[in-house]
């Protein structure tokens, strides 16, 4: 297998505040071709500025110090902005969790994908439009001729969703970046949308990163899991042992907080106590010490390395021991 | 005499928007008892946020009448209303927007105090401090302002509020949707504990079926304005009966790695437009059992158990049972 996304030793720090106030803080990711990943963490840990990073898509107040971020093989921190132009679309897309921010309210349906289509040659003026209804169709637009003719405000929160996924894979990208895809939507338009990613995946072979905070979208849909924490990852594996079988504290401790099944309504939910650390207030030791409830001296000394064992990959000096 | 808290029937709101009427409300009927948890489930635009804007009297009903402790709110006036009033509170969903901004903690926490007229500065002072520290935020912290907190604390900082007036009801409109789910746990063991020692009970509403499971004594399944069944919890955990129930029930992303997607079955099909006017069943372009009657009589609620009700035409029909659980 080939590595489609390889993101070594990645830090991005937040500029104007305290030298050390990174975002992300020794990054390592990898996604290979036609692979589903997984990108699970709490609000803030840093999931939507990693996606930025691989785009060169950063808030200008946050820039790349550190590390290597490989796109199909080549680095797209050494990229111009013309070949980083050619790279968006083609090599890997975004699709958000709020589709205004990629949809232009003032353009139909049709001419926003035609147009995507055009900058990169992948059609003419005169096979557009035919296209277009093929890539509505794909991502199984109802109506699709109508509704290419139509304005973003005219489609529901589920079909405004599949316009611009349909605006994502104008150009065949081999990674689908996935941010939050469906958060903003209902339970059962959710499913059909993630179906819809999982139908594309098997027919066009492209890989999906998939950031979300929802572990059940996680189980659903992904081959491995990366969860991350205050810039980093902190476990990584595949999907079942993962969830099944999680080493980390912090990936346990997401896992136990989920009303259970069949528990007993007059148990109290599991907490993890206080909060994911702000950039920068984290100087030394492992950064989900203070909320830990397995830490001691030397977690707040030293910040654990990754450790491998078996298909797990942790960083923890007291990991849950495998079943 | 019943121990009925809150009795709402037949409850109606239309709004009228620059696309026409919208019935957001239709025919809603329910009771909550003291101290129990009634949860209102469903999709986004289902109409929940109206029942408990209008619940919470910050929506006028066009048509229906609520009980409060065996008073008609709607047939009172607007003073004979205000003492009622206190006894029913709301918490939003956003704790970043349902705040405001520019008054500070402790301002925020004591404002029904003031609106309602009770107790001086010292009084309400000593109230806050002991409201905040009931629901686990430092009293020292009064005078910051909402910005400076986190999520599930401007959660807390609205519980605090809604609960200073002691009220016997409170409206809970997606407590915990915009919180990660360690807060989220959090949130929800304060409330249950909240509940436990002053006997308040909540219109829980909430999109999220695992939640509710864990929190509500009763449970109601709203479609498109109209209640679709509602039951007693173990009732509908045992036997969730109408076809959305379920399909929503399905469709709950659920954290067992070895229930994938590829192998579930997904809902198709569009939801009808809320602004035309429907004949027969809401449900029936998504409902995978739908037959010739759904589409032209609305199906009214009836009895599938003791206590519980579900709105569909296959209730009840003797054969309906096997051709449901075959589904
Ligand atoms: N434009 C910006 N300027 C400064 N800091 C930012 C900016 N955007 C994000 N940050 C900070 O960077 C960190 C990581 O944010 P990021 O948006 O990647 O989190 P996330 O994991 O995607 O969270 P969520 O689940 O809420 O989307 C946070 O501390 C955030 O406050
Ligand atoms: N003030 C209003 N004016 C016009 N339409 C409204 C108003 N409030 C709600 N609606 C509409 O009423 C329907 C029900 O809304 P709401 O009760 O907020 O649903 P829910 O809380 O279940 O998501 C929706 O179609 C919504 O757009
Ligand atoms: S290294 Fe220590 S503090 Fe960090 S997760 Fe492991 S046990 Fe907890
Ligand atoms: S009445 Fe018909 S369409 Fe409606 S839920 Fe029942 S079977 Fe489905
Ligand atoms: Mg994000
Ligand atoms: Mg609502």
């Amino acid at each position: 297998m080939n590595a489609i996304l390889d993101i070594k030793g990645l830090r991005a720090c937040l500029r104007g505040r305290s030298e050390n106030a990174y975002v992300i803080d020794g990054l390592d990711l990898t996604v290979q071709e036609g692979e589903v990943v997984a990108l699970v963490g709490e609000s803030g840990s840093g999931k939507s500025m990693t996606a930025f990073s691989i785009l060169q898509l950063l808030p200008p107040a946050i820039h790349i110090t550190d590390g290597t971020i490989l796109l199909g093989g080549h680095d797209v921190m050494k990229m111009d902005v013309r070949t980083l132009r050619q790279v968006r679309g083609t090599q890997a897309s975004i699709v958000f969790q709020e589709p205004m921010t990629s949809l232009n309210p003032l353009m139909t349906v049709e001419r926003q994908i035609a147009e995507m289509l055009l900058i990169h040659g992948k059609a003419t003026r005169r096979t557009a439009p035919g296209k277009v209804i093929e890539l509505l169709e794909l991502v199984r637009m109802p109506d699709a001729k109508r509704r290419a003719k139509q304005y973003p405000h005219n489609l529901s929160g589920g079909l405004r969703q599949r316009a611009m996924i349909a605006l994502a894979l104008a150009c065949e990208p081999r990674l689908l970046i996935a941010d939050e895809p469906t958060t903003a939507l209902d339970v059962t338009i959710q499913q059909q949308i993630l179906k819809l990613l999982l139908d594309l995946r098997d027919r066009l072979g492209m890989a999906i990163l998939l950031i979300t905070h929802d572990l059940g979208v996680v189980a659903e849909m992904a081959d491995r899991v990366a969860v991350m924490y205050a810039g980093r990852i902190v476990e990584h594996g595949p999907v079942v042992e993962l969830l099944e079988a999680p080493r980390h504290p912090y990936t346990h401790g997401l896992l136990s907080c989920l009303p259970a099944e069949h528990a007993d309504p007059d148990e109290r939910l599991t907490e993890i106590p206080g909060l994911p650390p702000q950039p920068g207030s984290i100087r030394q030791g492992c950064p989900f010490a203070p909320r830990c409830p397995r830490s001691d001296a030397i977690c707040t000394e030293v910040e654990p390395a990754m450790t491998s064992d078996g298909a797990s990959h942790y960083k923890c000096h007291h990991p849950w021991t495998a079943p | 005499m019943t121990d009925d808290l809150l009795v709402i029937r037949d409850l109606r709101k239309t709004f009228s928007t620059p696309s026409g009427a919208l019935t957001a409300v239709s025919q809603v009927s329910l009771s909550i008892k003291r101290g129990e948890t009634y949860a209102l489930a469903g999709e986004s635009g289902c109409g929940k946020s109206t029942v408990g804007k209008i619940v919470a009297a910050l929506v006028k009903p066009d048509a229906g009448s609520i009980t409060l402790d065996g008073n008609d709110l709607t047939a009172l006036s607007p003073r004979q209303l205000r003492p009622l009033r206190r006894k029913v509170q709301m918490i939003f969903q956003d704790p970043f927007s349902s705040l405001n901004p520019r008054a500070t903690v402790r301002r925020i926490i004591e404002e029904p105090l003031i609106v309602h007229g009770l107790g001086n500065r010292g009084e309400r002072r000593r109230k806050v401090a002991e409201m905040m520290d009931r629901v686990g935020l430092r009293p020292e912290a009064a005078d910051r302002f909402p910005h400076e907190f986190s999520g599930g604390q401007r959660q807390r900082i609205g519980i605090a509020r809604a609960l200073i007036l002691n009220p016997d009801l409170v409206v809970c409109d997606e407590p915990v949707s915009a919180l990660d789910v360690s807060v989220q746990a959090q949130i929800l063991n304060l409330l249950k504990d909240l509940q436990r020692e002053l006997g308040t009970a909540y219109l829980f509403i909430s999109h999220d079926l695992s939640v509710i499971r864990h929190m509500a004594d009763r449970i109601a399944v709203m479609h498109l304005g109209q209640l679709v069944e509602t039951a007693p919890r173990a009732s509908f955990w045992a036997n969730p009966t109408h076809p959305y129930s379920r399909a929503l029930i399905a469709a709950r992303p659920d954290p067992n790695p070895r229930n994938r997607l590829q192998d579930k079955p997904v809902l198709e099909g569009e939801l009808p437009s809320p602004f035309e006017k429907r004949k027969g069943c809401d449900f029936r372009s998504r409902c995978p059992l739908a037959f010739g009657l759904c589409a032209e009589v609305d199906p009214p609620l009836r009895p599938s158990a003791p206590d519980h009700y579900a709105a569909c035409h296959l209730v009840d029909e003797p054969d309906s049972r096997n051709h449901t659980a075959a589904a």
